[in-house]
């Protein structure tokens, strides 16, 4: 063997080993879902069983499609094209490109469909869905045909609607999708009038739900706010006339703000509102949606809500049988991790329940799944079992502290809301950033940290519970919803961050020494990275006060779980993922939805009517750190909170 | 479909190289000898075939390509017991173009009265040294979406008879067309020729009645103009790169070479390639190259080598940070 065959040996061994250390293990926050969906208080059938209603399928569209038979020789109804020009703009040679591979351009977009419907009189909720963008030609529009069989047959009409041609390369089309879903709601329409038609008088165009999934999930928002506008943003010259009864919109790990009408995220009001996003989404790998939510406006005084989701350990695509589970293309394995991801199968289960339910609920009226918006844990048998964090918020929510108003932290969101804090060594209000690039999410919100431990040698000293008051005026409690009925809103989420001890308290008996300098500071401590992570569950007290005084008090973890921050890993390599994002971690705040009356019980001389104080005492954990939002009060959620707690 | 004709392109020129090969054309006399050896270990792989290149020693195949090409390398070659030999190059961004330096040198045995030698007496054990270096400086430069590249180079060769040193010219131009491929043209050593006395020529014989004292003939550089093609793609788990070239000698030698490259990625950042090539053969060269590399990141360590004359290799290990 020569030098240079050993040399060359080496070099090859020392660089597996080093792609090797490159790798990272797998890294996953321990599942509690054995405990957390140990429970199932809903009683009604299973959303996402299939129900007793025989399923037909068809395809509408063009009939000329060069590229896919369905859209061509198959189709049951044929539809006109319509002209997108204003919507979707493109290089001219792309278009040319784009008219050569299609055979139709722009001004001769095709309405295409593949329905899924269920045999019977009707008149049937007409659900669209859309896919996102894809490898234009590997067809995206059949991947919910899992959705298809099961909503059909529980009475719904699905279409996937075709918007494979928009798909590859374009920039700011999103509105063009949008807009052609709605222009299919106009053929609905049609057909639905028509004597003739397959459809006549089977669709309730009064029950109209849209879904989206990717960018389709932006659009799907931009739809439901173009369909109350006169004219295009964009373009006032272009005008709209669509009005459509769109009571229900769900969005798939949506990206968001793609397209901004008039220089603003698209404004969304007056629709029930779903977003789902799965932590280990390897293409928008932030929870984008959670900005939708946070914007989404119930303003006409009627019973919507909105929810979203964070499914820990689901991916970008898995939600459509085409996509699969590499989310960047067939050759992304080589820098996903896959190994965490929950099975096509499990996230399958996870959107035909959630989607069933959501539908059920706000089409076919069906109350008694909204309990499983406010709180998962009632739903324990039906959903998959990995970790969710939930956000929920429906019409009668009425804000007290939202962060978003003024840079006081001791003044709330309406006049009347004082905010008061004792012995938190951290209390601040900044801007909540998603994990990807510290893109803002455009909401406020207030971190407060935590410790109870006194500096100094007794390490066993602690001092009074930190705690954080949010108080309401006589007056302004007059005009609140308070009493039995009501609900206490809080949206709250633990962080790693644990302060230091607090220093002693001072004795207020010796008079200052005006020339007597302080102490010098001890210098912070900085994090040792090698630390174990403290897995200490994470609660707190949530106390509520009256006016007399007296005080209910109940553990936070009754309504919901706080959990520390689930850690994700998308990339297989380490030092990719430390440089692309900042944090392993998203901050996702969970809402607890807590009855008054709950209250009221564990505590008899508690009287919810004169509620002047909603506190949160730290005195379950001895330091640690939560951000909180949007605390507020409701008085109807009551179908909400029907069905109490798990495990109580 | 790019891909697939790329590879009929390489496989339609190489049996004008066999043919070249046959026709056993003289390869010279041109000097100096470092002009016409390898100057990397991929591009020797693919048959000597770098004009349409993307690595730093393109400077050494085709200044166009200087646009596009970053990083900095090294390597070394083993002719063979008699001699070896070296490349360094380094380009950087420069506006919308790029710049670059490079430096090849071969240390070898030579006769003591022959000059210019050809690659095949360069293997050969002989009771001289000889030396061929050449230092080369680079730009290309986008202009109106063609890459336009020019460079200047000093060359020299050291033999025990005489040492002889030139200035010589590269100019080169390139562009990307159908998604997929690279088209480039390159002219090299433009630059005079060089006198040098009969005596330590080979090729030298004054003519009868010959009364100038000291005669002297001139050697040539090699002046050499190539055209080639490169592609490169996905297919499917795998990627394939394909290149191809003509080329030729000043008027009086033709040649063609090409390879191909395929490449395999298990993780982000990290992938091994197979390389195979043919080419034209010059005297002392042998048709058919191979080699491997391995990317780790921004640093590829590559392996070459390269069928010589005589059942001889010459092995080219070298390395490359992007």
């Amino acid at each position: 063997m020569s030098l240079s065959d050993i040399g060359i040996r080496r070099i090859f061994i020392a660089s597996a080993v080093a792609a090797a250390a490159c790798t990272q293990s797998l890294k996953l926050t321990k599942d509690d879902s054995p405990v957390v969906l140990s429970h199932q208080l809903i009683s009604a059938p299973n959303p996402g069983d299939k129900g007793s209603f025989a399923v037909k399928t068809l395809y509408y569209g063009s009939g000329t499609d060069k590229r896919r038979v369905i859209f061509k020789d198959s189709v049951t109804i044929k539809t006109k094209t319509v002209d997108a020009s204003p919507f979707v703009s493109m290089e001219p040679n792309v278009a040319k490109q784009r008219e050569k591979d299609w055979g139709f351009g722009v001004s001769k977009f095709p309405i295409n469909g593949r329905v899924w419907y269920p045999v019977g009189d009707g008149p049937f909720p007409l659900v669209l869905i859309v896919h996102g963008n894809h490898d234009p030609l590997d067809y995206s529009d059949p991947g919910y045909g899992y959705l298809g069989e099961l909503l059909a047959s529980r009475g719904f009409i699905l279409v996937s609607v075709d918007e494979n041609f928009i798909n590859g390369g374009l920039r700011g089309e999103s509105d063009g999708r949008a807009w052609l879903l709605l222009k299919h709601l106009e053929d609905w329409k049609r057909w639905n009038d028509s004597t003739g038609n397959p459809f006549y008088h089977k669709v309730d165009m009064g029950n109209i739900a849209l879904m989206g999934h990717s960018r389709g999930g932006e659009a799907v928002g931009i739809a439901a706010s173009f369909n109350r506008l006169s004219h295009y943003p964009d373009d006032a010259n272009v005008k709209f006339n669509f009005n459509f009864n769109i009571k229900s919109v769900f969005a798939i790990a949506p990206v968001d703000g793609q397209y901004k009408p008039a220089g603003v995220f698209t404004p969304i009001e007056n629709v029930n509102y779903m977003v789902i996003h799965g932590s280990h989404d390897g293409d928008v790998s932030s929870f984008n949606g959670l900005r939708t939510f946070q914007r989404i406006k119930f303003t006409d005084g009627k019973p919507w809500f909105k929810a979203a989701w964070y499914v820990y350990r689901a991916n970008h695509g898995q939600w459509n049988t085409v996509w699969g589970n590499k989310d960047n293309g067939p050759r992304s394995g080589r820098f996903l991790d896959l190994r965490g991801l929950i099975t096509p199968d499990e996230q399958r289960q996870f959107s035909r329940v959630m989607i069933g339910a959501f539908l059920e609920a706000t089409l076919h009226g069906k109350s008694e799944y909204l309990p499983i918006f406010r709180d998962h844990r009632v739903a324990g048998a039906w959903l998959p079992k990995t970790m969710y964090i939930t956000r929920f918020q429906e019409t009668g929510f009425k804000a007290l502290a939202t962060y978003d108003e003024d840079v006081d932290v001791t003044t709330g969101s309406v006049p009347g809301v004082t905010i008061s804090g004792d012995s938190l060594s951290t209390w601040k209000e900044n801007q909540l950033v998603l994990r990807n690039g510290n893109d803002p999410l455009n909401t406020n919100a207030v971190t407060l940290g935590w410790n109870s431990h006194i500096r100094g040698d007794d390490t066993t000293k602690l001092g009074r519970p930190a705690s954080y008051t949010v108080t309401i005026s006589d007056s302004l409690a007059g005009a609140l919803p308070v009493g039995r009925e009501s609900s206490i809103y809080l949206s709250l989420a633990p962080t790693d961050a644990k302060p230091g001890p607090r220093a002693p308290a001072r004795d207020t008996t010796k008079k200052a020494d005006s020339t007597k300098k302080d102490a010098p500071k001890p210098p912070p401590r900085r994090p040792d990275p090698k630390a174990a992570k403290d897995t200490t569950p994470v609660d707190l007290t949530v106390e509520l006060v009256d006016a007399a005084g007296h005080t209910a008090r109940l553990p936070l973890s009754r309504f919901g779980v706080p959990r520390r921050p689930l850690e994700i890993h998308i990339l297989r390599r380490r030092d990719e993922e430390q440089q692309r994002f900042p944090t392993q971690f998203e901050i996702v705040l969970q809402t607890y939805v807590m009855p008054v009356e709950e209250f009221a019980r564990a505590a008899p001389n508690f009287d919810p009517t004169r509620l002047r104080s909603i506190r949160l005492v730290f005195d379950r954990l001895v330091a640690g750190t939560v951000v909180v939002d949007d605390i507020g009060l409701s008085s109807s959620a009551r179908p909400f909170v029907a069905l109490g707690e798990p495990g109580r | 479909m790019a891909l697939r004709r790329a590879v009929l392109a390489v496989a339609l020129l190489l049996p004008s190289s066999i043919a070249a090969q046959a026709s056993g054309t003289s390869g010279g006399p041109y000097a100096p000898i470092i002009l016409l050896l390898p100057s990397g270990p991929r591009t020797l792989a693919l048959g000597n075939t770098g004009v349409a290149g993307r690595d730093d020693d393109v400077i050494f195949f085709n200044p166009a390509q200087l646009v596009i090409a970053r990083g900095f390398s090294g390597s070394l070659e083993r002719y063979s017991a008699t001699s070896a030999g070296g490349a360094l190059s380094a380009v950087t961004r420069v506006s919308a173009g790029g710049i670059a330096i490079g430096m090849r040198m071969v240390d070898y045995e030579t006769p003591t009265s022959v000059y210019p030698l050809d690659r095949g007496t360069m293997l050969d054990a002989a009771p001289g040294n000889g030396t061929s270096v050449e230092a080369i400086v680079g730009v290309g430069q986008l202009i109106k979406g063609i890459r336009v590249g020019v460079a200047g180079k000093y060359v020299e060769d050291n033999v025990p008879a005489l040492r002889v040193s030139r200035g010589a010219l590269d100019l080169g131009v390139s562009k990307d067309l159908f998604t997929r491929y690279t088209f480039a043209l390159a002219v090299q050593n433009i630059g005079a020729s060089t006198e040098v006395p009969c005596a330590t020529t080979r090729t030298c014989t004054p003519p009868p009645g010959n009364t100038v004292p000291n005669p002297t003939t001139p050697v040539r550089l090699p002046l050499r103009s190539t055209f080639g093609v490169q592609a490169q793609g996905p297919v499917g788990e795998f990627d394939l790169m394909a290149t191809a070239a003509v080329w030729m000698l000043r008027a009086d030698w033709f040649g063609a070479s090409g390879g191909a490259e395929l490449g395999y990625s298990w993780l982000s950042g990290y992938s091994i390639a197979l390389r195979a090539g043919a080419r034209s053969t010059l005297p002392g060269e042998a048709a058919f190259t191979a080699g491997a590399g391995f990317n780790m990141d921004r640093l590829s360590i590559d392996y070459a080598a390269e069928a010589l004359t005589g059942s001889r290799f010459g092995q080219r290990i070298g390395l490359r940070v992007r």
